[in-house]
């Protein structure tokens, strides 16, 4: 042995390592143009499109960090796979490699990690980066270390998912052409398929909407690929609510594919035949799924088309172009079978570079169809009887029945065809928002009206939907509804939950005007309502008494929900709900009856309830105590009409004089959407507006929802909610915030009620103010306090945290402006009635608007009304 | 020693090993030479471990070499056509053979580097075929393996090349090194090689060392003034037979002085035994398995 040869032995222990290093210092080119284009989406486009937005909190900032860096890193984990582990596709580089002395499983295992790395280390350093430069940015923006490193997280596991699973199609494919095609494929058609199926399921059975269990998990398995963007656009909406959790289901699916990928990998690599090589496929199962699949997907997408169309309403009368059930049915089962063996034929021509095998392929196709055709044929024929179930009384334990009023659907300009593909997936797939008037039946009496009522839905639908029933879709909601009106839907719906005694939940779905006879059924269903409120309000009272239950919360459903769970302020609502539910003579449901919910806990278990109720008229004492407290102008209803009376104000402590205004009264109006015929200035506009203002300052603009909007329709200041009106009331305010003389007062509570305040500048807020001194307990000075800030959107109201306990939150509650000369003061306005989450503090809605309306004298003081939107 | 024992390498339904064994000694040179198709790329790629055998053993010094590191370490494998990477140089190929390969020589392969006339830092995919190959075969003599398998290695190389390949090859083997070499171009294999195989169809119709090879067949050529009978050739295994007027040309297997002796006993009126080539034993053994000029064209 040469000397030579003893220095190569120290050098490198074992192959593994040899193959590995070597393959890293072979694509390390490939390492430093991918790190260049991470370095140059973000931080460099960030900031230089900070530069030019002028802050870092802009949501443009993470916006391109999420998603350029995502598809960059996409790209790269097909790209990198495909370039190291093309030794299998070739026979030339095949016979070079596998002639080394390393095993086949070392040889793979080695250049998948040396892959990995130059995948994962310069994305991670790129994160590091990232994340280092969002530090001095406030913590609950969008550009925060927190979202930022939500999104390092989960892109980790997902490039890792998705590079490991093209890794596996690697092994089993025999050409890098394939590879790559069924990586593409896979990650395309199966969220498709996926999600087809998912859809069929909740929009055949009238009612019915079957939910796969795990279904956000499988629904990402196998599309790594795609499953980071919709994580990413989760968190994006969550961030707007201040939740900065990722969506955990879609991890969890890229490290079950990673495992299974890698596990398969480290068998398959073994018995993987080197002279597959060129070959279509070294092992064939994994195509035939992709090529199933794919088939699958396309003729389920046109057969959905298919279907959507010929039971779409198609001229002015909106009647459908087909209208009988069957020939629907064998549109879809025709337009399915058509498509996917056109879709077949593709794919086994692109797998086999020909025709060949191509009848043996024909085995699978058949299998699909049957299989596909077999699930929407039971879908279709009710599927073994769910169409008409109701559980019966004595199985259920507790029922609940939602009605929602029919408001108005929307379109977004898709056109009428478009429109009715788009909305076939919209409405059935999308939780829209209505408003809701629920009713939780207790009672076995109750429950049996719901059944009762249940029953008579399934009747009259089967009146008119008879098997074999189609895919539902927004256009089937309204039959009378015109081909061209597309802006207006009628898409009221009823849902009825229920819940056995076995612990299995059942949910029925009804559309609103598949029920002949609503009025009749109304009717029912508002004395259903009154009956199981008093039912269940008096068995409330009853645990109450005997102290088994806690209320935890009260909700109210106005146009906002509003969330009453302090203490102090629960109670007292609580005990005036009780007292007037137990003085008026009748409980009756009005339309304009606030709906609520309690929610309690059993003291024992601590298992959670909730019952709906309501607050009719009549409810003089609980109305008082929302007006009290401010939370009435936020339920966005007069609910002046409700109480007879005028606004009662929060009354300031006793050091803050108030003077009159000159004299202006303005008249109340009554009976319209509360805001719409109002003036009003939007009260960020004086911040923001404020040149502009300048021009419009000697005029009067009335906010009237007929002339004068048409007048200035095309003036860009109508295009933004945040209009610029000023009149002789909110004068004083625009000319103190000019003069810098406008201040305001901001009032904390925490947990317990209890009020804190501290007085800023008003154009002060926009800094991040050190209120440390500043802040005053109203009735307690030895508190002390951390300050998080909050950007909320264009005033910054900060957040305060105990400093000694760190679950003790200030949260700011009630917002008051005042000139400096205090001849101008605004009403408090409750900042809680539009908070978020209570633990993160803040409100985090953007504009405050003062209605100059409520202007009124009472004991020789003016105040300005003021609410929230 | 390598050894195949019962060896059956199919592709789909094809056989193109079909139960061989074989056995090469250290220290030896065996050329494998058959017809196209016949299995001598299949042969070295089980041997270099690239493939699997479907059935049988493939031992290298008594252990079975598929994935088998050990064994794989003592075996270096050139194919008929080398892949490198787009920007492959000697240099940097090397790098990896250096931390692969135990027995990797330095002294030799900056030795090698300076005889072929190629440039260790050009891209290799840039050169010619040959010059391709010698860039293969400088990097598999620096690993020093004890097994050396070529494919088609003198193909492309210029006559000089041929030589100092030739040379640095039979210097290796004189240091303990078995080659295998397969070829088609059996003047190079000729004196070069010491044990020679023939494959038809997946298998080996003959094998045995070269000498031997050209001792167990003779080129007779004889005048007879009485031609021979039927009855008096039947005793001679004639592989092959030409006559041209009086003059016979005869290709019998057995060794020479044997086939002289009874050759005499018919009385020739001229005999002499020539010597016989390799591509010759190729072409009688092939024709002796079917596989000749006339059957083709027929």
């Amino acid at each position: 042995m040469t000397s030579a040869t003893s220095s190569n032995n120290l050098k490198y222990k074992n192959s593994f390592l040899s193959v590995f290093i070597w393959t890293i210092k072979k694509h390390k080119a490939l390492a430093i143009i991918y790190s260049s284009l991470l370095i140059f989406s973000c931080p460099v486009i960030s900031l230089l499109t900070n530069m030019s937005v002028g802050t870092m909190n802009s949501p443009v900032i993470p916006a391109t960090f999420a998603i350029v860096t995502t598809t960059v890193a996409m790209v790269m984990s097909i790209i990198v796979p495909v370039m190291l582990l093309d030794y299998m596709h070739n026979k030339r580089k095949a016979d070079i490699f596998g002639a080394m002395p390393i095993t086949r499983r070392k040889l793979f295992f080695s250049r998948y990690l040396a892959g990995l790395a130059i995948l994962i280390v310069p994305y991670l350093i790129n994160g590091l980066i990232s994340i280092l430069l969002s530090l001095p940015c406030v913590i609950n923006s969008f550009y925060s270390p927190t979202f930022i490193t939500n999104i390092v997280i989960i892109m980790l596991f997902a490039i890792t998912a998705s590079y490991s699973f093209t890794s596996f199609i690697a092994v089993c494919s025999g050409t890098t052409a394939n590879a790559v095609l069924c990586t593409i494929f896979i990650n395309l058609a199966y969220p498709m398929a996926f999600n087809l199926l998912s859809f069929f399921s909740s929009s055949i059975i009238p009612g019915v909407n079957i939910q796969f269990w795990g279904s956000k998990f499988f629904s990402n398995f196998l599309a790594p690929l795609i499953s980071p963007y919709e994580n990413i656009v989760e968190m994006f909406f969550n961030t707007i609510n201040h939740s900065y959790m990722p969506n955990l289901f879609s991890s969890a699916a890229n490290i079950a594919l990673i495992i299974c990928s890698l596990v398969m990998c480290f068998f398959f690599t073994k018995k993987r035949k080197t002279e597959a090589a060129q070959n279509s496929f070294a092992y064939k199962a994994p195509g035939v799924i992709i090529s199933l699949i794919v088939t699958a997907a396309c003729g389920m997408f046109v057969a959905l088309i298919c279907s959507v169309l010929a039971t779409s309403p198609y001229n002015e009368n909106g009647s459908a172009a087909v209208t009988s059930p069957w020939l629907v049915f064998a549109i879809f089962i025709i337009a399915f079978i058509i498509t996917a063996f056109f879709a077949h034929i593709v794919v086994t021509v692109i797998y086999n570079k020909g025709f060949t095998g191509f009848l043996k392929s024909l085995i699978c196709y058949v299998l699909v169809a049957v299989f596909i055709s077999g699930i929407y044929t039971t879908l279709a024929f009710g599927c073994f009887g769910m169409d008409k179930y109701v559980p019966s009384d004595d199985e259920i334990k507790s029922a609940n029945l939602t009605f929602f009023d029919n408001e108005s659907g929307y379109s977004y300009g898709f056109g009428s065809l478009g429109f009715e593909i788009f909305s076939a997936f919209l409405g059935n797939s999308f939780d829209i928002e209505f408003y809701g008037h629920p009713i939780s039946a207790l009672s076995k009496e109750d429950i049996g009206s719901i059944t009762d009522i249940h029953r008579e839905i399934i009747d009259s639908i089967s009146k008119s939907k008879t098997p074999p029933y189609h895919i539902y879709t927004i256009a089937d909601s309204s039959m009378s509804v015109s081909y061209s009106d597309d802006m207006t839907r009628d898409v009221g719906r009823i849902v009825i939950n229920y819940e056995l005694k076995n612990g299995s939940k059942v949910e029925r779905n009804y559309n609103y005007s598949d029920v002949k006879n609503c009025s009749y059924l109304m009717s029912k269903l508002l004395t259903l309502k009154e009956h199981s409120t008093k039912n269940n309000l008096a068995q409330l009272q009853n645990l109450l008494s005997e102290k088994k239950i806690e209320i935890t919360s009260a909700v109210l459903n106005g146009v906002s929900k509003i969330n009453i769970d302090k203490q102090k302020i629960k109670d007292e609502f609580i005990s005036a709900f009780l007292s007037d539910f137990n003085s008026v003579k009748k409980y009756e449901y009005t339309a304009d009856a606030i709906d609520i919910n309690i929610n309690y806990c059993d003291k024992d278990s601590e298992a959670k309830h909730s019952i709906s109720a309501f607050i009719p008229k009549g409810f003089n004492n609980t109305i008082k105590m929302l007006e009290q407290y401010g939370y009435a102008a936020s339920l966005g209803q007069d609910i002046s009409s409700l109480s007879n009376k005028h606004y009662e104000y929060f009354e300031l402590p006793e050091n803050i004089s108030n003077v009159n205004l000159k004299d202006n009264t303005v008249n109340l109006t009554s009976n319209q959407n509360s805001y719409m015929n109002y003036k009003y200035i939007n009260f960020t506009s004086i911040t923001y507006y404020l040149d502009n203002n300048i021009i419009y300052a000697d005029d009067e603009y009335i906010y009237d929802d007929s002339t004068d909007l048409e007048e200035d329709e095309d003036d860009a200041d109508y295009e933004d909610d945040d209009f610029i009106y000023t009149d002789e009331t909110s004068k004083p305010l625009v000319d103190a915030y000019r003069k810098d003389k406008l201040y305001c007062r901001v009032v904390y509570s925490d947990k317990s009620g209890n009020l804190y305040y501290y007085d800023e500048k008003f154009s002060d807020f926009e800094k991040y103010a050190n209120i440390e001194d500043k802040l005053k307990a109203l009735n307690d000075d030895s508190i002390k306090y951390n300050i998080y800030n909050s950007d909320i959107s264009y005033m910054k109201i900060p957040l305060l945290r105990d400093k000694n306990d760190a679950n003790k939150i200030y949260t700011p509650s009630i917002l008051q402006l005042y000139t400096d000369d205090e001849k101008v003061i605004t009403q408090p306005l409750n900042i809680d009635m539009f908070n978020g989450d209570e633990n993160y503090g803040g409100a985090n809605e953007s504009q405050i608007y003062i209605d100059t309306t409520y202007l009124l004298k009472k004991n020789g003081k003016t105040y300005i009304d003021m609410y929230g939107p | 020693m390598i050894g195949l024992y019962h060896v059956t390498k199919k592709f789909g339904k094809l056989a193109a090993l079909d139960d061989i064994s074989l056995k090469l000694e250290n220290g030896n040179i065996l050329g494998l030479v058959g017809s196209n198709g016949s299995g001598k790329s299949t042969m070295l790629r089980i041997i270099g471990g690239v493939f699997e055998a479907d059935s049988g053993n493939v031992l290298i010094d008594g252990e079975e070499n598929f994935e088998n590191e050990k064994a794989k370490n003592k075996i270096f494998f050139v194919s008929d056509y080398p892949y490198f990477y787009n920007d492959s140089t000697i240099k940097n190929t090397a790098d990896l053979y250096r931390s692969l390969y135990k027995s990797w020589d330095e002294q030799k392969f900056q030795k090698l580097c300076s005889m072929f006339p190629i440039n260790t830092k050009a891209r290799i995919v840039n050169m010619s075929k040959g010059m391709q190959r010698q860039a293969a075969l400088i990097l598999a003599l620096s690993c020093r393996p004890k097994y050396l398998l070529l494919d088609e290695i003198f193909d492309g190389l210029d006559p000089v090349v041929r030589m100092l390949v030739k040379k640095l090859i039979i210097d290796d083997v004189t240091e303990g090194m078995s080659v295998i070499i397969a070829s088609h171009n059996l003047r190079e294999l000729e004196d070069f090689c010491d044990h020679i195989a023939l494959l038809h169809h997946g298998k080996i119709i003959y094998a045995s060392e070269l000498d031997y090879a050209k001792m167990s067949i003779s080129k007779i050529q004889a005048a007879f003034s009485a031609p021979p009978t039927v009855q008096d050739m039947e005793q001679f295994e004639i592989l092959s037979s030409s006559m041209r007027g009086q003059l016979y040309k005869l290709i019998i297997r057995g060794s020479q002085d044997e086939i002289l002796e009874r050759m005499r006993s018919l009385n020739p009126v001229f005999i002499e035994a020539l010597p016989l080539t390799l591509e010759e034993i190729f072409i009688y053994e092939m024709e002796g398995a079917g596989y000749d000029v006339s059957n083709i064209i027929e």
